[in-house]
């Protein structure tokens, strides 16, 4: 690959160097010179509309946006020029002007603004024209955020970031010229959207409040809060927060844009669901009494109830069990104090302890083979609705590199509409396959995914059939191979050589077992799902001692004799392996509250 | 065997005035009296002045026939083609000695015309290749393909001058050269058939009756720039036109004169019409690539140029029609023959389309360096109905007004920039004392403002708020710092805006405030509309005098504010009430209706004792 050529350009009598294609904005940022932006975000493509960014070229009577102009070798360009500062304030107050910007009913007032903030710069403290007050309306229908037109200045930032990053093309621009409008889908609702998948993303590119976080709204302004760079513990992937807090609440959650993994995306579980939704915390131990119910207790007085318990009854047939979104620490403390039990088991999805079981498959490339990949195949996982990051890089390759994408699967996914074959594997004829090895034929880089559900019985043979379809093809044309597992450490867990359950049932009725501990960490419902599974119910029932270790209130809490507080993903401290390999940290943002304690805390205080 | 030629006018200002019903009346009579082997009908494209179709032209003779109706038919084949004669009622007239014209070459309006462009037009069978290659049609695809070199093309292009016609007006010659350096393949051309400008009909007229010229000069372009697919972006609201230009393309693919290897050669080129799908704004060339692509007709910044990164990223090259159209004229005749037409800066002829307060509507295609006056006074035939002329309106909303005083002006580009205007695509507006300056501002920005796209806030805010202030001055609630900022709002829509929609609507509002700021002055301090056009500033009283009292504007008026005098035959018009529609003007037989705009001079007439008018039960007000 030839090096690109250098160029040199003057910006306002300062010579800067850069290279061939890169536009005036970039070199002028690469040399500390300011120029001031509306539409423009690094990571979008260029949309020159806002005419805010506009320099002017000597030789050339015309403004152009420096965001979208690539620099030519030997041009000399002024920045701040007065004409230029009067067309940029006039620029602004036509833009306060055109809708309702009403500052002090505003959530990102005082500072996180755009809009407010270019204002100021120009000293912009009134307008010259007549307010247009039009009526707009505000759709509040999404769940955790909202759109006021009120405050929207056609930047189209929303647009590129849903087109371009989360890949579902959700909105778009509607009418023409004064009536232009920020739309959902055909003019839809947020809330009656069927394409928008809630990540958010929008709204953390949104430069003014049009587009707010409905949590976030007038806690303050991003500049009085604390940040904490985490990992999200909700899948596999592991994508880098930074998450905002003040006065030990959060704030707001964004992506971390230096994360190598989620390069600032996140999907509605990470961004919103962890946090924005709101449940019944635990935040006392809890011991049920002699009148049946549960009542606070005190540490001590919790623990020494459990001691008591095992101590009456040596002889109790007794299980832990835990969740695989404990930390790689936790997991450790689990390992150690194995022995004290008779039966040490985690819990993960169906299918999916074979996933975890495969460490040497995770590679730490896998996130960039999808980037890269003219061909995907996604076999018995449901990426849109279990890792939005993922899906919303499977989508960026159909739609922008028009890679093709073939989808095997029992059930219907969000992702099915974006692929060339999409295929319920219960029913597979033989002239199926000529179809498929048609569509991957030219593929020179493809990439397969396989879920959980790839190592059902049905799953495994169709797994095996399209490994075989790749061994006719050239050497090296092979696909790159990515396990992608559902629960949030699986590959921590894998790695520890725990056994995974898949079933509890038959695991809790192979002997009656008296006590049994489950470490339901973080779950967000509580572990209640484990009740879902046939005869579970009734079997936990049956166990003389059940405690559960848990951050909130369930179906499942209820049933125990003893409830322990857990802290959450934001109250933890560890490392988590995501499903490359990689080994992810897990920072505490906010301070524990009441009693509760972490994991490994709470087991070794216990049983060791 | 035919001996004689019947071409009636198919343009579409003739198919409006009903020219298939004379066509249909021709075949039938001409059948009846058994002369249908004999005249040969040939249905043409626009042959120029619209304002008098249906219009015939009969060959050999060159006898052309005005206003022909259905009607007319019988008696006309009798006198012409059995009696031998020319069938007076329908021939134009002279404007200035009122001698019948007997030949089109003695019609003032043809005769001082150079149809270069329109050379076919109104003379062939526009859905007939045969009549199109029997006029020399496709000899200079023939010769270039053949026996030049793709740069001698484009040196010929440059030699002749050719500057785009779309408006811009930059060197044909040149653009083309841009696009043959471009490293990338494939290469696209576009013909740009989105005329949009309101009062344009120039493309149209060649669409519909020479499209093989354009065909013919997108394959000579190709050639010359290593292009290898054509696209004609056509407005959706000109049916007839994508309905020809189909035609001729299928016709050209047939006869091999478009697809692979044309006349022999290795040189393949294709050609495919888009339609667009109503937006002004798809005429701005990167909005039309946009609008090509399936996306929003948005524009995008340039540079990066078309040459450099045009359809789907690849080099472009777009061209207005007409001057596709010019292409194989001057390949076929030289660049030498076609420079010595024009001025020295701009080579060649353009086409207008004169619309407005003028006698002669329609096209004219006159050399560069004519001056307006020969134009509008010389073939458009002047200011019918004894009115003064007051100014001219060229290149539609991105253009300006020109007054009298400036009429001996050369037409050019850079003489019209010199002035505020421009050139445009060639449309020009005739506006004569019954014209208000004000009010073609405000209409011409009321239509950039429905245009705009809304990408960029100076255009989408800008010409909203310019808008605003016409419209207020318009209504009489002007003030005199508003024209401050006018001007002010129209110097940061003009630098400001992304593209050539933004940066040029403001020129309307700049060239009338220039050449007739009294107007506006007059609408501001007065309240009064020297024109008498804005509506609010206008004020309608009964002349006594002239009344009879036959009550036609009581029993007309909308808001019922017209009274009978008690005890006389006279109305009075009570004003609080009125609305200004000018029904009752519109509706009086006796010119007892007096519409004035006094402004603050007006006098309301003293009201003398009121009835309601017969049959009315309207309550007279206090």
């Amino acid at each position: 690959m030839s090096t690109p050529k250098q160029i040199t350009v003057t910006i306002d009598g300062k010579t800067c160097t850069g290279t061939a294609g890169q536009t005036i904005l970039e070199i002028a940022s690469a040399h500390g010179i300011v120029i001031p932006t509306l539409c423009y975000l690094k990571g979008l493509s260029s949309w020159g509309g806002c005419r805010i960014c506009i320099v002017e070229i000597k030789g050339s009577p015309k403004v152009v946006p420096s965001c979208a102009t690539p620099a030519m070798d030997g041009a000399e360009i002024i920045t701040n020029s007065d004409r230029l500062i009067q067309l940029r304030k006039c620029t602004l107050e036509l833009l306060f002007s055109e809708r309702n910007h009403l500052c002090p009913m505003c959530p990102y007032n005082k500072g996180d603004c755009g809009l407010q903030h270019q204002g100021l710069a120009h000293g912009i403290t009134g307008i010259r024209y007549q307010y247009l007050y039009p009526a707009m309306p505000i759709d509040l229908t999404a769940k955790y955020f909202g759109l006021d037109q009120n405050r929207c200045i056609l930047c189209t930032r929303c647009v590129r970031t849903c087109d371009e990053i989360e890949g579902v093309h959700t909105l778009d621009v509607a009418n023409r010229g004064i009536r232009n409008q920020i739309v959902v889908d055909l003019n839809a609702t947020f809330g009656a959207s069927d394409t928008c998948t809630s990540c958010g993303a929008c709204v953390a590119n949104c430069p003014t409040g049009a587009l707010f976080d409905k949590a976030a709204a007038f806690r303050g302004p991003l500049a009085s809060c604390q940040t904490v760079l985490t990992t999200c513990t909700e899948c596999p992937v592991g994508c880098g927060l930074k998450v905002f807090t003040k006065e030990n609440r959060i704030v707001n959650v964004f992506g971390d844009p230096d994360s190598p993994v989620n390069k600032g995306h996140l999907c509605v579980k990470g961004r919103y669901e962890t946090w924005a939704d709101a449940r019944e915390r635990i935040t006392q131990p809890l011991v049920r009494g002699a009148d049946g119910q549960l009542h606070p207790a005190t540490w001590p007085a919790a623990i020494q109830r459990i001691k008591d318990t095992l101590a009456q009854s040596p002889d109790w047939e007794t299980g832990l069990l835990v969740s695989p979104r404990l930390t790689n620490e936790a997991v450790q403390t689990v390992r150690k104090l194995a022995d004290k039990f008779d039966r040490v088991a985690a819990f993960v999805a169906p299918y999916e302890a074979a996933l975890c079981g495969q460490p040497e498959y995770a590679a730490p490339d896998s996130l960039q083979r999808l980037d890269e990949a003219d061909a995907i195949i996604v076999l018995g996982a449901r990426p849109s609705e279990d890792h939005g990051v993922v899906a919303a890089r499977i989508r960026r390759a159909v739609r922008q590199r028009g890679a093709k994408l073939l989808i095997f699967h029992a059930r219907k996914s969000g992702l099915d509409r974006y692929a060339n074959i999409c295929a319920n594997v219960v029913s597979l004829e033989r002239s199926f396959w000529k179809q498929v090895a048609e569509t991957l034929a030219d593929a020179q880089r493809p990439v397969l995914v396989y879920g959980p559900q790839a190592m059902s019985p049905i799953g495994v043979t169709v797994l095996e059939r399209l490994l075989k379809s790749f061994e006719d093809k050239k050497e090296g044309t092979g696909p790159a191979v990515i396990p992608l597992p559902r629960s949030a450490n699986s590959l921590g867990f894998g790695a520890a050589g725990l056994e995974l359950l898949e079933e509890i049932g038959p695991w809790l009725d192979t002997k009656p077992m008296s006590f049994l501990c489950i470490v339901a960490s973080d779950e967000p419902d509580g572990g209640a799902r484990l009740l879902e599974e046939r005869y579970v119910r009734p079997l936990l029932s049956e166990v003389d001692c059940l405690v559960v270790q848990a951050a909130y209130r369930s179906a499942l809490t209820d049933m125990a004799q003893v409830v322990l507080p857990a802290v959450t993903w934001a109250e933890k401290f560890g490392t988590i392996t995501n499903f490359e390999g990689r080994v992810l940290p897990v920072r505490p943002v906010l301070a524990p509250v009441g009693e509760m304690r972490d994991d490994q805390t709470i087991l070794e205080s216990v049983f060791a | 065997m035919i001996r004689s030629n019947v071409l009636v006018c198919g343009g579409a200002g003739c198919l409006s005035s009903g020219c298939h019903a004379v066509q249909d009346a021709l075949k039938q009579e001409l059948t009846k009296r058994g002369l249908d082997k004999e005249i040969n009908i040939v249905v043409t494209g626009c042959m120029g002045p619209c304002d008098l179709g249906p219009v015939l032209l009969v060959h050999p003779d060159g006898t052309f026939y005005q206003r022909v109706t259905a009607l007319d038919v019988p008696a006309l084949v009798e006198e012409h083609f059995i009696k031998g004669r020319a069938y007076t009622k329908l021939l134009p007239k002279d404007e200035v000695t009122a001698n019948l014209i007997t030949t089109q070459r003695d019609f003032g309006f043809f005769a001082k015309q150079e149809k270069i462009v329109l050379a076919n037009c109104g003379v062939i069978d526009a859905e007939n290749i045969e009549e199109y290659i029997a006029r020399d049609g496709y000899a200079a695809l023939g010769t270039v393909l053949t026996a030049k070199k793709p740069a001698d093309v484009i040196a010929e292009i440059k030699l002749s001058g050719l500057r785009g016609r779309g408006g811009a007006g930059f060197p044909t010659g040149v653009k083309w050269e841009l696009l043959a350096k471009a490293p990338v393949t494939p290469k696209f051309l576009i013909c740009n058939a989105d005329e949009g400008d309101p009062g344009a009909f120039m493309n149209r007229a060649v669409l519909e009756g020479d499209p093989h010229a354009v065909l013919e000069g997108m394959c000579i372009g190709g050639y010359a720039t290593g292009a290898s697919r054509g696209f004609i972006y056509i407005r959706a609201e000109y049916p007839l036109a994508i309905k020809r230009l189909q035609i001729a393309i299928d016709q050209a693919y047939k006869y091999g004169l478009l697809g692979k290897n044309l006349f022999g050669t290795d040189f393949s080129f294709d050609i495919e019409m888009r339609i667009g799908a109503g937006a002004f704004v798809c005429g701005e060339e990167t909005a039309l690539m946009r609008s090509i692509e399936g996306r929003r007709g948005q524009p995008m910044p340039r540079p990066p140029f078309p040459a450099q990164r045009g359809l789907w990223g690849k080099p472009t090259n777009i061209n207005n029609v007409e001057t596709w159209a010019t292409v194989p004229v001057i390949l076929r005749k030289g660049a030498n023959w076609y420079n010595q037409f024009g001025t020295e800066k701009t080579k060649g002829t353009k086409v207008f389309a004169l619309a407005g307060k003028i006698r002669n509507t329609g096209l004219v295609e006159v050399p560069y360096g004519t001056t307006l006056r020969q134009i509008i006074f010389g073939i458009g035939g002047g200011i019918p109905g004894g009115k003064k002329f007051k100014a001219v309106q060229t290149g539609g909303p991105s253009g300006g007004v020109i007054p009298a005083e400036h009429l001996d002006t050369p037409v050019e580009y850079e003489s019209l920039q010199k002035l505020g205007s421009i050139m445009g695509s060639g449309g020009m507006v005739v506006m004569d004392e019954d014209s208000c300056m004000v009010d073609v501002a405000r209409f011409f920005l009321e239509f950039c403002c429905d245009e705009s796209c809304g990408k960029c806030p100076p255009c989408r805010v800008g010409t909203k708020q310019i808008l605003n202030l016409l419209e207020r001055i318009c209504a009489g609630e002007g003030q005199m710092e508003d024209l401050d900022k006018l001007e002010q709002l129209a110097t940061v829509i003009k630098d400001a805006s992304l593209c050539g929609l933004g940066q040029t609507a403001p020129n309307p509002v700049l060239t009338t405030l220039r050449y007739f700021r009294h107007e506006y002055e007059a609408h501001i301090k007065e309240k009064r509309c020297p024109a008498r056009v804005c509506r609010e500033l206008l004020t309608y009283t009964i002349h006594y005098d002239n009344c009879v009292g036959c009550s036609i504007c009581a029993r007309n008026c909308p808001t019922n504010t017209i009274f009978k005098v008690k005890g006389q035959k006279k109305y009075y018009i009570v004003e609080d009430d009125c609305i200004h529609c000018g029904a009752c003007f519109d509706v009086c037989k006796f010119n007892a209706i007096l519409k004035a705009s006094d402004g603050t001079a007006h006098v309301v007439p003293p009201k003398p004792e009121l009835e309601p008018p017969p049959g009315r039960k309207t309550q007279v007000p206090a």
